[in-house]
């Protein structure tokens, strides 16, 4: 409307100011020419009088002087008409009641023969002139209003159709984007090319480009949405824990399971500081941003939880950046590995303690039947009757020595747990789910799935406990290998029936065993793990266990396929 | 060429009989009425059209107006026949009838106070001019040199107070009574003698009367002798009856009615004139 209103003001000053300029001009050149033609006339008039008034004069002929005046001023556009003697006579006068306006008065001289007789004055009425710029004020002031008029009903329809009603349109069609309705164009007529036009031509581009872009936009949106589900999904669902700081090290994203692990809830820790929550060295070991530019992966640090435990955790970090490379964050998985770690401290040393019981064992039988040997023959000499009392004497200490040892021997192997084998019927499937059930943990921490396979297998006679060491052995190795490759895998445990015999198989698809060690990989001591890890005696331990079985160990292996350990043992033959 | 010749030709035979029509009455059953020249042409039209259009019904005879240059050719031309009514002042009268003889009164005109029937002798206002002695060695406007009120008689009346033509030190013939009028009142004459209803009508300017009123013999309508006496009894009868106002006012406001004159009635003026002409 205002643009409108503006447009209407200005045309309207516009034209007033012109025509009242023409206006003014006009009326001042009329007045000018008005004034010359009476000037003109006036002249003419006298000029024609100045014979009569010659001759009248000559003539004494008076009268038709005055009829020639009176006549003469009876022309609407003269006042008085008058002619005066050179010596002030008025030989002839007439006059019209006075008119208003101011008079114009044309004098001219009446000559003859050089001689001056008189003078012509005629006063014409300034009457008509006035009326005439009268009707010309009055026609500019009409010809304002009419054409004003017709100029705003045209112009009316002119800027409602071209103007208006396009501006309205395209405000319509604005409101009706931002209310997100991209659909609507504005409507371009064919025939006009004028600048609104092409503004609604390029609107409709620009809502086509738009519409375009939004849709794109929406699209995006849709797969940012739905990677954001997934990625929180994920998040969610994750077994480890999982937090993120924002560029100032504030916590601002905290999972299920770092609320699990850390004890604190989510609204307890959002916009803390993470050194502030896990008071330990966490963050200055793993946290991202502590850490910049070094890679943190599986890094042990610890944390203390709400509660006040002290957990071991295993901690992966990354920093945030965003599409230009700045940094914004970082985020920290950690995985709580305090019950791993003793029980892996505890394998070792219950490795250690076994190694050492074997060879002790092994030493122990060593020494037992150079013992009984001792023993034996001190017996029967104590039962000859030629020794001496003396000799008899130091023979007993001698046996009871020999007898103290074999108790020194048997306190040895009862130590080492490496007595001898406590045979019973013992059910091969229950000590493997043991066994799996034992080492599930950490298998599933590692992401490797331990498959149990197990057939209806008889009963055997074996030692209970040692046939759990052996397939804890082979089965950790299994899990170990996998774990050390990184890239996860499978294992699985089976349990056969082969002729009279057990057969038990622990395959995994794991890196499997080099060629060039596959030779030694029974030997005491021999491993490959980093210290703390392996010892080194597991499958020289197991071999030990398995041929006092009377059973057999044997195994497959290549990078490809991974490797394969069977364990056989026989139901019929019978230790010693 | 010949064409043009025929314009020219054309041209030629309007107006040769255009200024034949003017002076002839001999268009077959047209009446002229001739008028002296007391005023423009189209005024006296415009005075006399309506008692002339009357006249003309009641006559039967279409009417056509002459206006004569002057008193002397009036004179001549009603005398001679050229024209059949006349409309005019004492002295033309005298002037047809002594010398002509063929005319006949019709009626005078009868005005107001008897106006037409005076004249006054007068001066500018200021004039040390008093009595007409007085204008011994000044300058004297007439009219008409025929013309009664304005020469015959204010020179007969001069005479009578002794003063002659010579003894003024200029006069000139002015040829009307209103000229007089003015010519004394802007001073170019220190005296003139006009008709009283002249002078009247002059009241306002800076005039002022000397001597008079004196009367003098009354305006006439006269028909040509030669007219038959039906057309003179219908003219003479219509006038004497006339009291339709419009017609009167037409030719003077102050015009009474037209009564019966007699030729006995100018034996003053007849008198007046031979005396000045006698000298
Ligand atoms: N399933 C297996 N896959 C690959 N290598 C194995 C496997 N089992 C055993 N080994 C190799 O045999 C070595 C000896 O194993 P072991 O006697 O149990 O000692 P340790 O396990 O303590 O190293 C290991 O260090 C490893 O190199
Ligand atoms: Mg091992």
């Amino acid at each position: 409307m205002s643009i409108k209103r503006d447009f209407y003001k200005r045309l309207s000053l516009m034209m007033v100011v012109s025509v009242l300029v023409v206006s003014v001009l006009v009326v001042k050149k009329e007045r000018d020419i008005l004034i010359e033609d009476m000037q003109n006339r006036g002249e003419s008039i006298a000029r024609l009088l100045s014979t009569v008034v010659m001759e009248s004069v000559l003539t004494y002929d008076y009268v038709t002087l005055e009829r020639y005046v009176h006549q003469i001023v009876q022309d609407r556009s003269i006042n008085s008409l008058k002619i005066v003697r050179t010596d002030g006579e008025v030989l002839a006068e007439a006059a019209k009641d006075a008119k208003k306006g101011e008079p114009f008065v044309v004098s001219y001289p009446v000559e003859m023969g050089g001689e001056t007789l008189g003078n012509i004055h005629v006063s014409f009425s300034t009457e008509r002139v006035n009326a005439v710029l009268q009707r010309i004020i009055i026609s500019a002031i009409v010809f304002i209003l009419v054409i004003h008029g017709i100029a705003l009903v045209i112009n009316n329809l002119f800027f409602k159709k071209l103007v208006i009603q396009p501006v309205r349109m395209l405000i319509e069609v604005t409101k009706e984007f931002k209310k997100g309705n991209l659909k609507n164009r504005v409507n371009t007529p064919k025939n006009t090319n004028n600048e609104f036009n092409q503004l609604a031509l390029a609107f409709n581009d620009m809502a086509i480009a738009l519409e375009g872009s939004f849709e794109d936009l929406r699209e995006k949106q849709k797969e940012i949405n739905t990677e954001k589900t997934k990625i929180e999904t994920i998040v969610r669902s994750l077994a480890d824990g999982l937090f993120v700081t924002n560029g100032d090290g504030l916590i601002v994203s905290f999972n299920g399971a770092a609320e699990f692990i850390s004890g604190y809830g989510r609204d307890e820790v959002v916009g803390k500081d993470c050194e502030e929550i896990f008071r330990s060295r966490f963050c200055d070991d793993a946290c991202a941003l502590h850490n910049e530019g070094r890679i943190i992966r599986n890094k042990e640090t610890e944390i203390i939880t709400k509660d006040g435990r002290r957990l071991i955790v295993s901690v992966s970090s990354a920093l945030l950046r965003d599409s230009d490379s700045r940094i914004v964050g970082g985020v920290q998985t950690f995985r709580d590995v305090t019950a791993e770690k003793q029980r892996q401290e505890m394998l070792c040393h219950a490795e250690k303690l076994a190694a050492v019981g074997q060879m002790s064992a092994g030493i122990a039988h060593e020494i037992n039947n150079p013992l009984g040997n001792i023993l034996g023959f001190a017996d029967l000499l104590l039962k000859d009757a030629g020794i001496t009392d003396d000799q008899r004497k130091k023979l007993k200490i001698i046996a009871e020595q020999a007898d103290k040892a074999g108790e020194i021997v048997k306190g040895l192997l009862g130590f080492s747990g490496q007595r001898e084998a406590k045979l019973e019927m013992a059910s091969i499937n229950s000590i493997i789910e043991n066994v799996a059930k034992l080492l599930s943990t950490q298998a599933e921490n590692n992401g490797i799935k331990v498959a149990v396979q197990l057939e209806d297998v008889p009963y055997i006679k074996a030692d209970r406990r040692q046939i759990e060491q052996v397939i804890f052995n082979i089965l950790l190795n299994a899990i170990q290998s996998i774990e050390a490759s990184g890239r996860g895998g499978d294992v699985w445990v089976f349990s056969r029936k082969s002729d009279s015999d057990v057969e038990i198989e622990i395959r995994d698809n794991g890196p499997g065993i080099p060629e060039n060690i596959k030779h030694r990989i029974f030997d005491p001591f021999f491993t490959t793990k980093p210290v703390g890890k392996g010892t080194g005696l597991g499958l020289s331990v197991c071999l030990g266990i398995v041929k006092e079985h009377n059973g057999a160990i044997e195994f497959t292996s290549d990078s490809e396929k991974g490797t394969a350990f069977m364990v056989r043992l026989s139901n019929l033959r019978n230790h010693d | 060429m010949s064409h043009i010749k025929f314009i020219v030709s054309i041209g030629l035979f309007v107006m040769l009989s255009s200024q034949l029509q003017m002076f002839s009455p001999l268009k077959p059953g047209q009446l002229t009425f001739g008028i002296y020249p007391y005023d423009s042409p189209s005024k006296i039209h415009k005075d006399f059209g309506p008692l002339i259009k009357r006249l003309s019904e009641e006559a039967g005879i279409p009417f056509k107006i002459v206006i004569v240059p002057n008193y002397m050719s009036f004179i001549k031309s009603i005398g001679e026949g050229r024209i059949d009514i006349g409309f005019m002042g004492p002295s033309p009268y005298v002037k047809v009838k002594d010398k002509y003889g063929g005319v006949e009164l019709a009626a005078r005109l009868l005005f107001r106070d008897n106006k037409n029937d005076m004249m006054v002798i007068i001066s500018y206002t200021g004039s040390k001019i008093k009595a007409l002695g007085d204008l011994r060695g000044k300058t004297f406007a007439f009219g008409d040199f025929q013309s009664y009120g304005s020469h015959f008689y204010p020179r007969y009346l001069l005479n009578k107070a002794g003063v002659k033509l010579k003894d003024l030190r200029a006069y000139d013939y002015l040829s009307s009574h209103s000229r007089v009028v003015l010519a004394v009142s802007h001073r170019d004459f220190d005296a003139g003698g006009v008709r009283m209803d002249i002078y009247e009508k002059y009241k306002n300017r800076p005039i002022q009367v000397i001597a008079g009123p004196f009367t003098i013999p009354p305006h006439v309508i006269v028909c040509r002798q030669g007219l038959s006496e039906d057309i003179k009894k219908k003219i003479k009868e219509t006038l004497l009856k006339m009291t339709d106002r419009d017609i009167l006012d037409s030719i003077d406001p102050d015009l009474m009615k037209f009564t019966s004159v007699k030729d006995k009635d100018f034996i003053d003026a007849r008198r007046v004139l031979n005396y000045i002409e006698d000298r």
